[in-house]
């Protein structure tokens, strides 16, 4: 194990680690532009020159291209060392364009931060600054401020080396050159939300956040993507007492958590802008029923009341085999688990989550699953599917196209949707009963819908398409009526008469870990941060 | 003095192989080509023969870094980029004995064992190229070059490849990324290119002059080449003479030789009865020498004792009526001009000192301009990630050195 000298103090290090890393290990930040663990080397931006003394040989080098190597010193902080920084601080904000007042990336801005760590020199610049490019369209979720662009090359390394396609490129040289996208394109991937976190200024921009939130206001949650099978760790940053303009909009972005083992530093797009649901004007914030006059809004009380009423009719002997339960695998473990015991007591037959957008497979070679659910794996643990005998989701969706169905409880899907050009079949039901966030076409037939509280608004968890179980939190509260799905479920079972004892989604989650043999003794605190794989 | 690389340059008709062959081309690779690989570089290295680009990186430790087995390609690269501003000795080889190159290129291919040359030749060279490919093409059919030359294992094709006009290019890392079809950016060091260079394979990269002596070094010996020059710099060099002076041109001198030599002897002095008042010694990378610094010998080592460098050996004499201020003036054009801009002290640097310069040039000067200079000077230099950031730093600080008083005469008093 290499023995490294870091400022006159001997620590060991694997071999063949980073010395950016391995110094950052020990307490030591070098700082540094161009560098990124997941990227290749670039070693343009010059801030993290050291001094250093290899084999005897003592010079000023950059610590992102050196390994830690047996005998190696390091010097982070001589007066060489602080001259450097003021000197590459100085150069970088010689044509960097004033812009803290108006730029999004001010309170995160590495440029700001350095400068007030390493620099806090004036600037002897008294010449015509250099302009560029101030508002180019990147695309449908970036715009490029070239001026403020630091020349880091992270987000033309990005794409050429994580995404595998080209996409941006420096272009004309010396204090010309600028960062654009290749002549005739704009960004055309599913992860070009990722250039924006890479960015160390406030050059590449997301469109849906720029100018909407001062970055300090905003507070954070830690939660998991439900956009797919993959899982992908997240931190829903969101904010709710400066909403003057738009009270509605509470989340104001969503940002990747570092997870080495399922998502690393990266985000798809989909998952990253695809949040717009939770705050939408679509949603549902009340329980419905359907009327001669159309949908009115009544009491949740009422309309739990009304569904318990019409489910128990539903289950009830001769009855049960013309029944069905289709849901999206969208719910939480603890509402999946609860809902499998209250259809198994009910003794419907006809279940099933394995609706089209349930498929195998990887969409894309980086992060996206074909499965655009994000608990298949649960759904099919826990058997939420068709009992002996009973009808798969292709045999229901032919039964209620027949009229051969009587009740249909649609879970988080769109029964209109999933009809297409049979729409009309669904009149032919005696009993439609949806539960979900969003007020979906299928809303208009349904007789009783209870409104759902998203993945945003409720503590829960998933298990990833791997059996990764990863937990998510709270971040802000349930719209209007919304309820958590597991409350939801459970209430609507003790209301059928069932005794369900468990009240919380915690608790919930224990019995089924308990219930399956590699989860056996998990919890919702052993879960952590950054989820639990069995072996 | 013996001309080594310039002897054909006054023959008629000496880009021809028939012509060229009457001088001895090729019997030198004859020679070669019955030593041992290994002997061949240890002659190099006992020549002292330096790099002749500017560097003066010691050739036969150049080549002995490059691994004696690898899984890749591996590569010559000459660099005939010629860019450095006042030089213009390559381009005499280039033109007038281009078999004496494509000899050396043979000979170190050999014992290098690269089976590939490129020749990559500054793009506004356009006669150069069609002179060099001529001489190849002839080089070809005579069997000096292609499969099994000479009737041994030994095989090597050369290609020439024009540049698009940038000095950077002139870089050898920016060569091997222009080469490679990509932007003509210098690479970080290390890797180097000796073990990773052209697509990813052992490349030596050498200067034009550099190669040109290697058939020398073959046929008379390193000892006897290191001994017509000084002491760790063996042989001649090219010097390219221009400016003010009455007989303008490329000298082959023997390294060691004194820098007033060169003007007053050789270039015959200053034109028009003037007299000395500034010499560039090696391109416009290296600093400024006052008329009373010329009694200096011309060797790597002496010229950095000196506080400049030999580089490139391209003298630019200026008389007593030039004006340093429009001197440096447009030196920090170029330098601006040319950045890649790649990294922040070059990108920003380069420009920030070209705009002092302009405003000094135009008279409207900054008390502190000159120490801003320099300090610029000084964040620049030795922070970047290839030595062009010191090449535009250097210049700029030897003027504000050497002629500090004329400089400050011309920022208005307040």
């Amino acid at each position: 194990m290499p023995k490294v000298i870091i400022n006159d103090v001997e620590h060991e290090f694997p071999e063949g680690l980073n010395l950016i890393d391995a110094c950052r290990q020990v307490g030591v930040e070098i700082p540094h532009f161009c560098y990124h663990p997941a990227l290749s080397i670039a070693g343009s931006c010059r801030m993290c020159q050291v001094e250093m003394e290899i084999n005897g040989r003592k010079m000023l080098g950059i610590a992102c291209n050196t390994k830690v190597s047996d005998g190696l010193k390091v010097w982070t902080d001589t007066p060489l060392v602080k001259d450097v920084k003021w000197g590459v601080m100085e150069f970088l904000l010689l044509n960097h364009p004033l812009d803290c007042p108006i730029c999004d990336d001010a309170g995160e801005c590495q440029l700001q931060n350095y400068y007030m760590i390493h620099d806090l020199q004036p600037s002897r610049f008294a010449e015509p600054k250099k302009r560029k490019h101030k508002v180019v369209d990147l695309g449908p979720n970036i715009v490029l401020d070239a001026e403020r662009c630091i020349l880091c090359s992270r987000c033309v390394r990005f794409f050429k080396e994580i995404v595998g396609s080209e996409q941006l490129a420096i272009f004309n040289n010396g204090a010309n050159a600028e960062i654009g996208a290749l002549p005739g394109r704009t960004l055309d991937t599913q992860y070009t939300g990722n250039i924006v976190d890479l960015c160390p200024v406030g050059a590449l921009t997301d469109r849906r956040f720029r100018f909407q939130r001062r970055v300090w206001y905003l507070e954070a949650e830690y939660s998991i993507c439900p956009g797919c099978s993959r899982g992908c760790n997240i931190e829903i940053q969101f904010d709710t007492h400066h909403n003057w303009k738009n009270p509605r909009r509470r989340i104001q972005r969503i940002k990747p958590r570092l997870n080495f083992d399922v998502n690393k530093y990266w985000l798809c797009d989909p998952g990253r802008y695809g949040w717009d649901f939770v705050d939408s004007d679509d949603r549902l914030t009340s329980a419905l029923i359907k009327t001669d006059s159309g949908l009115q809004e009544i009491e949740w009380d009422e309309g739990l009341r009304k569904m318990a009423a019409e489910l128990k009719k539903a289950s009830s002997g001769g009855v049960r085999n013309r029944t069905a339960v289709i849901l999206a695998p969208q719910l939480p473990t603890g509402a999946l688990y609860i809902l499998k015991k209250l259809v198994d007591k009910m003794g419907i037959p006809n279940v099933d989550y394995r609706l089209p957008s349930v498929q195998e497979g990887e969409l894309d070679h980086l992060l996206q699953m074909k499965d655009r659910n994000p608990n298949s794996y649960t759904a099919e643990l826990v058997g939420l599917t068709p009992a002996e005998g009973g009808k798969s989701f292709d045999e229901i969706i032919g039964a209620v196209k027949a009229g051969k169905i009587d009740n249909l409880l649609a879970i988080c899907c769109d029964p209109v949707e999933l009809l297409g050009e049979n729409e009309g079949a669904l009149k032919k039901l005696k009993f439609l009963g949806m539960m979900h966030w969003t007020k979906v076409a299928g809303v208009e037939y349904s007789h009783l819908t209870l409104p759902l509280a998203t993945f945003a608004e409720t503590n829960g968890t998933f298990i990833n398409f791997q059996g990764r179980v990863q937990r998510f939190s709270k971040a802000v509260e349930p719209l209007g009526d919304s309820r958590p799905p597991w409350q939801t479920i459970l209430l609507l079972g003790r209301e059928m008469g069932y005794k369900f004892k468990a009240f919380s989604d915690a608790e919930l989650f224990k019995e089924f870990a308990n219930s399956i043999d590699k989860y056996k003794g998990l919890t919702w605190e052993k879960v952590g941060h950054l989820g639990y794989q069995p072996e | 003095m013996e001309k080594l690389v310039s002897r054909l340059w006054d023959v008629e008709n000496s880009t021809s192989i028939k012509t060229a062959k009457k001088y001895g081309a090729y019997t030198r690779l004859e020679k070669a080509l019955k030593m041992a690989p290994e002997d061949i570089i240890e002659e190099v290295k006992r020549s002292n023969l330096r790099g002749q680009g500017g560097a003066g990186f010691p050739t036969g430790m150049k080549w002995s870094f490059v691994p004696k087995e690898s899984e890749k390609d591996r590569y010559l690269c000459v660099n005939a980029d010629e860019g450095e501003p006042g030089t213009f000795k390559d381009r005499q080889i280039i033109e007038k004995d281009p078999h004496i190159l494509l000899e050396g290129i043979a000979i170190t291919c050999y014992a290098v064992k690269l089976p590939v040359a490129y020749i990559y030749i500054r793009g506004e060279f356009f006669y150069g190229k069609k002179v060099l490919d001529k001489a190849i093409e002839e080089a070809y059919k005579a069997g000096y070059l292609g499969k099994n030359i000479l009737g041994t294992d030994f095989s090597l094709d050369v290609y020439t490849h024009p540049g698009a006009g940038a000095y950077i290019c002139g870089e050898e890392t920016s060569l091997l990324n222009s080469l490679e079809g990509k932007n003509g950016w210098p690479r970080i060091k290390p890797p180097f290119p000796a073990v990773v260079g052209l697509f990813g394979g052992p490349t030596v990269i050498n200067n034009v002059e550099t190669i040109s002596y290697v058939p020398h070094i073959i046929e008379r010996g390193g000892e006897w080449f290191a001994a017509q020059g000084v002491e760790k710099n063996g042989g001649n060099k090219l010097f390219a003479v221009s400016g003010h002076v009455n007989n303008p041109g490329v000298f082959e001198l023997p390294m060691g030789t004194n820098l007033r030599e060169v003007i007053f002897e050789y270039a015959g002095g200053i034109r028009d009865g003037k007299r000395l008042k500034a010499v560039i010694p090696g391109g416009s990378s290296t600093p400024v020498l006052r008329e009373d610094e010329i009694d200096v010998s011309l060797d790597f080592e002496s010229m950095m004792k000196a506080g400049t460098m030999l580089g490139s050996g391209a003298v630019i004499v200026m008389d007593e009526d030039t004006d340093i201020c429009e001197v440096m003036y447009i030196t920090s054009r170029f330098y601006a001009h040319e950045s890649c801009g790649q990294c922040t002290p070059c990108r920003e640097g380069t420009r920030w000192m070209h705009l002092i310069c302009q405003r000094l040039h135009k008279g409207q000067g900054r008390p502190g301009d000159l120490d801003l200079l320099v300090n610029i000077a000084d964040h620049i230099e030795g922070r970047t990630v290839c030595p062009l950031g010191a090449a535009a730093a250097m210049p700029i600080r030897g003027f504000v050195k050497k002629f500090r008083d004329e400089l400050a005469a011309k920022i208005p008093s307040n």
